[in-house]
């Protein structure tokens, strides 16, 4: 895929995501007030529907020059591959946070950085263990113990 | 006099010590993401308050200006900005680092920084009466032309694609939005979530956008580069020169003046000023290509304005009691808490508190240089860690931070949605920064041009009738029409260079 | 071989540190922590507090409210037994706070520093908390708000000030920190007492500092704050108090006409306390009620909250809790004027 390929994609979804946040979740999200001169939907409405504009205007001017660049539409493919592991990453961070509300901080955090240094190719399982516990161990003293900002403990207690 | 009094009182061991603990602990809070610098005055606060007058206000004074440097550090390093004003900072500071020039950078940000708090003391100490009744004169139309004026800037740093860089802050713009509404309280987009009231939080989105949005990027490098030990040859020829410094002296002026103003105004701080100045600076340099690929006019430029934000804040907090950011907001309580009461009479009757102030800020200074120095050689050595295990850390610092600016995990799933978001468009070549600043400076915007609407009955016209906030106005559109007429000279020169019309660059 | 075993020896002693710092950080030896003094009666030994007390500040770190809470840390050793941990948890005007609190076990080891905002989130927002459950434990301090003005404004009391706005309607422009927050809604009250609400316009800002420098500026005409906030400016000439909001004159405010002995009846004041989830087990709620009082009763407990502006108005457990209750629907009231319901 070339560049103005990138440019019709990107620009075609922000253009759908304005319009569906103008047309179904600001009537449904922004609650409105009675007899108000500027309500609170009218800057979200205008900031929108102008970017929708833009984001259209800029998918079609990527649009005519799809010629200029001996390109066609047929062109365009996805490939979830490139994106597993950015998706695996994501995965992780939710899951931390699914899990440290039940093991509670210091373990949840070790068992993360265990497993994301494994996934971002450091080798070496005593090597990875050490870090992860020596790194998560001083974070959480660091800002539970010190600065007392308290992380919510676990079924453990910590 | 008065004035030698409380010089001498600062001849005392105890204040010089409580002044290096200040900005030692001052940076440190700056450089952890998600302990903002009102967070770090709030952290010390019950210690200060221990400890006798002169002691406290030099401690709470060096950690100020430490933590608005501090949060460089992180920028620079890890992508990470450690607080919302070095965000600006991240931009070029990164792309230094990964250069292999960090210390170049640091040193940079720390010259900068001192630079900046000086200028913004000078102005706090001659003109600080003066600008009091200025600051006065900006009413919410004032301050919505200023915002006006701070979205202009957008329309020059959004790179090649003007279009792009505009739906870029349309985006920020929107998720501005989500909160309640500023004048009437509606709920907008909150999806019946209270965690969401106030808005999204502010670090969530820039540390999401910055330092995830990274992450993931590196993360397409794949394993076995990512877990190459990095070339530390970089490393030795890397200190900045004094040529270099003082080429961006002119520079440093501008940022530190735009830095001070912005401070003196209630409401508005570091994070607008940063990268007011940085816009401001890009389009008065002669090589505004240069910014986001490694300047160090990009680094000057907001490290220069936030610690003269520093300067500024305290002006309106002396001359009126009224503070002008967040940190001197808790200032006045420390200072209340040590019977020291900021307002129009803090000059007529407590004098000397003002002094010590003063004082302790220009002494602060001298400390941040001379501390600064030894963080930066200890700080560099981040970089010689191999990627394979830097970002893990960083990203579990990131949740950390994140998490302690709230207390709450739900900041955490925000900054994951935004390090997608940002991830997503810098895939697709939108650019970062005009989604930053519109994100910042939209709640102001919109708050303050309905609010303007309130105050009398002539509606729109309220902007034009008033000679201040048309002067912006108006500003602001031959701004905004004058950055993008050269941007569209740049494009034309570029296109000019360029022999092929295509970009073939495959970004799959 | 040497390296494994040195790696094995590196991790044994990480493990340790990480057993021992997770075992001693948390808790105070329970030993070293005495029943106050006071109360040397024969009761039953209670098993509490045998670790930190948190007190939950619904608002951000550094600012009023959690200073307020500040003041009472320092002696909390000595009459609660075990130190007192405030951690904030800000967000939608303290109900963040609140819902954590109200989600909490109620053993006694969470407890709510919280406002008059507390009943006015309850009716302004859609919370997942009700009324009852909180239990007061003990209020620290009730503070009167204020309306003033600048000093060159064609009015100097309340009698002429709604004189004033009825000769110009709409050109009364008063303004205040937040939709929904205390001096909102404490601010409106007065307009209702005053029977000015039609006339005047109301300008919320994002903060107190700008809303001050807003009428020291000249761009609206009045603001609703605490007397800290403009005592300075009053002092200095630039500002002048058109009245207090309370029952009589505070004490620490000796020349602040109230509203009421200019004949407007506007007695709604802001206090903030401490609470507890409801269902925390009774002995706990006695032990806090007597451990919070004579805390607050001290002279050291009072100085810390004199420098800070704060004051002191202290109401036991039974008091306090009433007094919450009592202006549930009092508050109730006012948001509905408002138009802020949530319902």
């Amino acid at each position: 895929m070339k560049k103005v390929h990138h440019e019709i994609v990107s620009g075609s979804v922000i253009t759908i995501i304005c319009a569906l946040i103008y047309f179904i979740l600001i009537p449904t999200q922004v609650k409105l007030k009675p007899n108000a001169e500027l309500g609170p939907e009218f800057f979200p409405k205008l900031v929108v529907a102008t970017t929708g504009i833009l984001s259209f205007a800029h998918t079609m001017i990527q649009l005519r020059s799809l010629k200029a660049y001996n390109a066609s539409l047929k062109d365009i493919s996805f490939s979830i591959k490139g994106y597993i592991d950015h998706i695996i990453f994501i995965a992780l961070g939710f899951a931390f946070l699914l899990v440290v509300e039940y093991l509670g901080f210091p373990i949840t955090v070790v068992l993360l950085l265990i497993a994301l240094l494994f996934f971002f190719g450091s080798k070496g399982i005593a090597k990875n263990i050490v870090i992860a516990v020596i790194y998560g161990v001083s974070l959480w003293y660091l800002f539970n113990v010190i600065l007392k900002i308290s992380f919510p403990p676990g079924i453990f207690g910590i | 006099m008065e004035f030698m009094q409380v010089l001498s009182s600062f001849a005392d061991v105890s204040v010089w010590v409580s002044l290096i603990l200040g900005v030692i602990v001052g940076i440190i809070g700056g450089a952890l993401p998600g302990i903002s610098p009102s967070m770090t005055i709030a952290l010390m606060l019950p210690v200060t308050l221990y400890l006798p007058g002169v002691d406290a206000i030099a401690s709470l004074m060096g950690a100020y200006q430490g933590a608005m440097y501090g949060g460089s550090i992180s920028a620079i390093l890890i992508n990470t900005p450690g607080t919302a004003s070095a965000a600006a900072t991240a931009i070029d500071g990164y792309e230094l680092a990964k250069k292999g020039k960090a210390k170049k950078a640091l040193l940079m940000s720390l010259y900068s920084s001192v630079a900046g708090g000086v200028i913004g003391i000078i102005i706090l100490l001659f003109s600080a009466q003066f600008l009091a009744k200025i600051a006065l004169k900006f009413g919410p139309p004032e301050y919505f032309g200023l915002m006006m004026l701070s979205m202009a800037l957008i329309a020059g740093i959004s790179g090649k694609s003007l279009m792009k860089g505009l739906i870029s802050a349309g985006l920020g713009l929107f998720f501005a939005t989500i909160g309640l509404d500023p004048i009437y309280g509606s709920t907008r987009f909150t999806f019946g979530n209270i965690n969401l009231f106030d808005g999204v939080n502010t670090l969530s989105v820039f540390i999401g956008i910055f330092a995830l949005s990274e992450i993931m990027m590196q993360l397409s490098l794949g394993r076995t580069e990512l877990n190459k030990k990095p070339e530390t040859l970089l490393m030795d020829k890397d200190t900045l020169t004094i040529k270099e410094f003082f080429a961006e002296k002119m520079n440093i002026l501008y940022a530190s003046i735009i830095g001070a103003f912005i401070g003196i105004l209630p409401g508005i701080g570091g994070s607008t000023a940063s990268f007011v100045a940085y816009a401001f600076e890009q389009k008065r340099s002669k090589h505004p290509e240069e910014f986001g690929k490694g300047s160090l006019a990009g680094i000057a430029a907001p490290e220069a304005a936030n610690n003269a934000v520093c300067g500024g804040a305290l002006v309106p907090m002396l001359t009126l009691g009224v503070p002008g950011d967040v940190v001197t907001a808790i200032l006045v309580g420390a200072l209340i808490a040590h019977g020291i009461k900021p307002g129009p009479l803090l000059f007529v009757e407590n004098i000397a508190s003002v002094y010590s102030i003063y004082i302790a800020l220009f002494f602060s200074l001298i400390v941040l240089s001379a501390v600064g120095h030894l963080g930066i050689n200890a700080s560099a050595t981040i970089v010689k860690l191999r990627k394979s295990i830097l970002l893990p850390l960083v990203f579990v610092i990131c949740i950390v931070g994140t998490y302690s600016s709230g207390g709450s995990y739900f900041d955490v799933y925000a900054m994951l949605f935004f390090g997608v978001v940002g991830f997503l468009l810098r895939k697709y070549g939108y650019p970062l920064s005009p989604l930053i600043i519109a994100f910042v400076v939209g709640g102001m915007l919109e708050s303050n041009l309905r609010r303007s609407l309130l105050l009398d009955d002539s509606g729109a016209m309220i902007f034009f009738t008033r000679p201040l906030s048309a002067f912006l106005l108006v500003a602001s559109v031959v701004f905004m029409a004058f950055m993008v007429h050269s941007n569209q000279k740049e494009k034309k020169a570029a296109e000019a260079k360029k022999e092929e019309v295509a970009d073939e660059d495959d970004l799959a | 071989m040497k390296r494994k075993s040195r790696l094995l020896s590196i991790i044994l002693a990480v493990v340790l540190v990480f057993t021992l710092t997770a075992c001693s950080a948390p808790a105070k030896e329970p030993a070293a922590s005495n029943e106050p003094a006071a109360n040397s009666e024969p009761e039953k030994k209670l098993d509490y507090p045998t670790k930190p007390i948190e007190l939950i500040v619904g608002y951000a770190a550094g600012g009023g409210t959690h200073l307020a809470a500040e003041l009472l840390a320092p002696d909390a050793d000595k009459f609660l037994g075990q130190p007192l941990n405030i951690v904030c948890k800000p967000g939608a005007g303290g109900a963040v706070g609140a819902t954590y609190v109200a989600k909490s076990k109620p053993d006694g080891y969470t407890l709510l520093y919280a406002t008059v905002s507390l009943p006015t989130s309850l009716y302004m927002s859609d919370v997942e908390f009700e009324q009852d459950d909180f239990v007061g434990v003990a209020m620290c301090s009730d503070i009167a708000e204020v309306i003033a003005v600048k000093a060159d404004a064609p009015f100097s009391n309340a009698k002429e000030m709604v004189e004033w706005a009825k000769a110009n309607p709409g050109k009364l422009t008063w303004g205040f920190p937040g939709v929904g927050s205390s001096l909102h809604l404490t601010g409106a009250n007065v307009m209702s007492a005053l029977g000015i609400t039609d006339v005047v316009k109301e300008v919320p800002f994002d903060g107190t500092a700008e809303s001050v420098a807003g009428v020291l500026g000249g761009h609206i005409t009045a603001v609703s704050c605490f007397p800290t906030s403009i005592s300075e400016q009053v002092k200095a000439g630039q500002m002048k108090v058109i009245g207090i909001q309370a029952k009589e004159r505070p004490a620490d405010w000796p020349d602040f006409p109230t509203f009421v002995e200019q004949g407007y009846d506007a007695t709604l004041t802001s206090w903030r306390g401490v609470f507890a989830p409801k269902d925390t087990p009774k002995e706990i709620l006695d032990y806090l009620d007597k451990a919070f009082g004579e805390l607050i009763a001290t002279d050291s407990y009072l100085e810390r909250a004199t420098t800070l502006g704060e004051g002191r108005a202290y109401k036991n457990a039974a008091e306090f809790t009433k007094v919450y209750n009592d202006a549930c629907p009092a508050i109730k009231a006012v948001v509905e004027k408002l138009g802020l319901s949530a319902k």
